[in-house]
């Protein structure tokens, strides 16, 4: 008998986010999977063993049946933004429009020193600022300008020297648009937003596989981390409610934006940016887990599923140069001496900046009530002593507005 | 033609704020040319499945014993169903899905190709070994968006 295998990569994960609970839509967003994306239909089913006399198991009921994900990526600024606001909440996005939102009076080639633009608002402050051009075609360009802007209208913006050598990469059109980042600020919230997640198995390119949709879904966890010479990445647990096969698979339409790299943060920890250990991280993770409460009533799947109860964990790792730390996890204060009652209460900030001045993302956990400070063991290998901290997220007794938040710059100029 | 390659997809307009670039594929202009780039800028037109614009419609068994019907692209309801509100559909399993929320229907002319032959929606099977709703005796009608009823 002949048969077709078909290869393992050949998959997609689409996400949508859902304008209501029970209304699926076409996924929009397909961020390219890592190793270590996952589907799982999770059937909960009992043994019925009834007394017939015999020792035979009559049947096997099924309980209950939902649909898990998890799914592994190195997001782009605007897939960040969309997981972001999935593990944040319903209305986490606080939108900062962007300080220059133009359009260009006239074309520019390739090699131009200059734009002319019809408005000069967010242009008249003294430095550089990085803006879109054209952004969403083919002649995007993001690239950096000095300013103030001159002239009475038309106004001209030169290219600073500092991208490219002061000239434009790319031709673009007039009226094109001209824009500055926008700001998507997400702090936790009080329930999730419904989305629809879709993924094919074997489904592209004409392949015998499946696409499977699966509307409803909320994210149940969402992990960032990062380790030297890496890049961001994001792994997110999801769960969903109901499935359709679909005929077909998506049109997949991947994002064209580049990723962040561990190498472009910068840490503050505890407040300080100079410190030992906000010099010295070399690996972190942040896991925020929603604890989601799935609700079934009358049929096998469920009705509804809400967020529980907040976990923001923070842990990283940095060089161990003195005890300091350690005595104030542990002793109370920076020269403790003894086991001591109060918590040690600090922050964790790190940003990632683009070096195109850009795109870029900021990790905030406000308050951070340290629990561990571990790894400082001695080995016989020739290695250096390094400390491995983690922490919990707090509101601090209710006086913080959030757990966590995450502020993005990207090119989206809507809430997500 | 069992072989159309447009057969199913309908002109759509990208709406959405940032480049896209299609996964490697065959795609098509408005026009049904052979589209020669995997960008795609805001404002473009190309060929895209209806149901993955305009929705689909399937309607469940909610109890989960029958397979469900693919009523097809866009909201539709069954004549027996018409006139109901939208929570008298959610409870008879009508499942109305959106369409991309970056993409919109454009209304020009279809390319000048052969139409394709029309073939009743086949169901989704969900479990192969389960009786089948009744089948289709008609095609469902296409009706306005339900309102729901005050």
């Amino acid at each position: 008998m002949v048969y077709v295998p078909v290869r393992s990569d050949n998959a997609y994960l689409g996400f949508g986010k859902q304008v209501s609970q029970g209304t699926a839509v076409a996924p929009t967003v397909f961020p390219r999977w890592l190793d270590g994306t996952s589907f799982e239909m999770d059937l909960k089913a009992e043994d019925l063993w009834e007394g017939d006399g015999t020792r035979r198991l009559a049947q096997v009921i099924k309980n209950h049946q939902k649909v898990k994900f998890k799914h592994v990526c190195t997001p782009r600024m605007n897939e960040m933004a969309m997981f972001e606001q999935a593990a944040m909440g319903s209305g986490s996005d606080t939108v900062t429009p962007a300080t220059v939102n133009t359009t260009l009076s006239s074309s520019s080639s390739i090699g131009a020193t200059s734009i002319s633009v019809a408005a000069n608002t967010g242009l008249t402050g003294s430095g550089t600022i990085a803006l879109i051009l054209s952004a969403g075609t083919v002649r995007e360009e993001i690239a950096l300008f000095t300013i103030p802007a001159t002239g009475a209208g038309p106004y001209t913006v030169n290219v600073n020297a500092g991208y490219n050598g002061g000239q434009l990469k790319l031709a673009h059109n007039s009226a094109d648009t001209v824009q500055a980042f926008t700001l998507h600020t997400l702090t936790d919230q009080s329930d999730g937003s419904y989305y629809t997640i879709e993924i094919g198995l074997g489904s592209l390119f004409s392949g015998p596989g499946m696409t499977i949709r699966v509307r409803d879904c909320k994210c149940a966890v969402l992990k960032v981390t990062g380790k030297p010479g890496m890049e961001i990445q994001y792994e997110s647990e999801w769960e969903g409610i109901a499935c359709a096969t679909q005929g077909s698979p998506a049109t997949v339409t991947l994002e064209a934006h580049p990723v962040f790299l561990y190498q472009m943060g910068t840490w503050t920890v505890d407040g300080s940016s100079v410190s030992n250990d906000a010099v010295s991280v070399e690996a972190f993770t942040i896991e925020r887990k929603n604890n989601l409460d799935v609700v079934q009533t009358e049929k096998l799947i469920a009705d509804a599923s809400i967020f529980g109860n907040l976990n923001c964990d923070v842990s990283f790792d940095t060089v161990f140069t003195a005890g300091t730390r350690f005595f104030n996890t542990y002793f109370g204060g920076p020269t403790g001496t003894a086991d001591a009652q109060p918590i040690f209460a600090g922050s964790f900030v790190v940003a990632f900046a683009n070096p195109d001045n850009f795109e870029q993302v900021t990790y905030t956990v406000q308050t951070a009530h340290y629990t561990k400070v571990g790894g400082i063991e001695p080995k016989k290998d020739g290695k250096h002593f390094k400390q491995v901290i983690a922490a919990t997220g707090v509101s601090n007794s209710g006086a913080n507005t959030y757990v966590m938040q995450t502020a993005i710059q990207n090119s989206t100029t809507t809430a997500f | 033609m069992a072989n159309d390659p447009l057969s199913g997809l309908v002109p759509a307009r990208y709406v959405g704020d940032n480049l896209l670039q299609l996964q490697p594929g065959r795609y098509y202009n408005a026009d049904g040319t052979l589209r020669t780039s995997n960008i795609v800028s805001k404002g473009d037109v190309l060929m895209m499945p209806e149901q993955e614009i305009i929705g689909q419609t399937i309607l469940f068994d909610p109890r989960g014993y029958n397979n469900p019907l693919y009523l097809g692209a866009g909201h539709r309801v069954l004549p027996e169903h018409q006139g109901l509100d939208q929570r008298s559909l959610a409870l008879l399993g009508y499942e109305h899905h959106l369409g991309r929320s970056d993409f919109e229907l454009v209304t020009a002319s279809q390319p000048a190709i052969a139409e394709p032959v029309q073939e009743a929606p086949a169901p989704v099977e969900q479990a192969p070994e389960q009786p089948t709703v009744e089948q289709q005796a008609e095609q469902p009608e296409t009706v306005e968006k339900v309102d729901e009823v005050a």
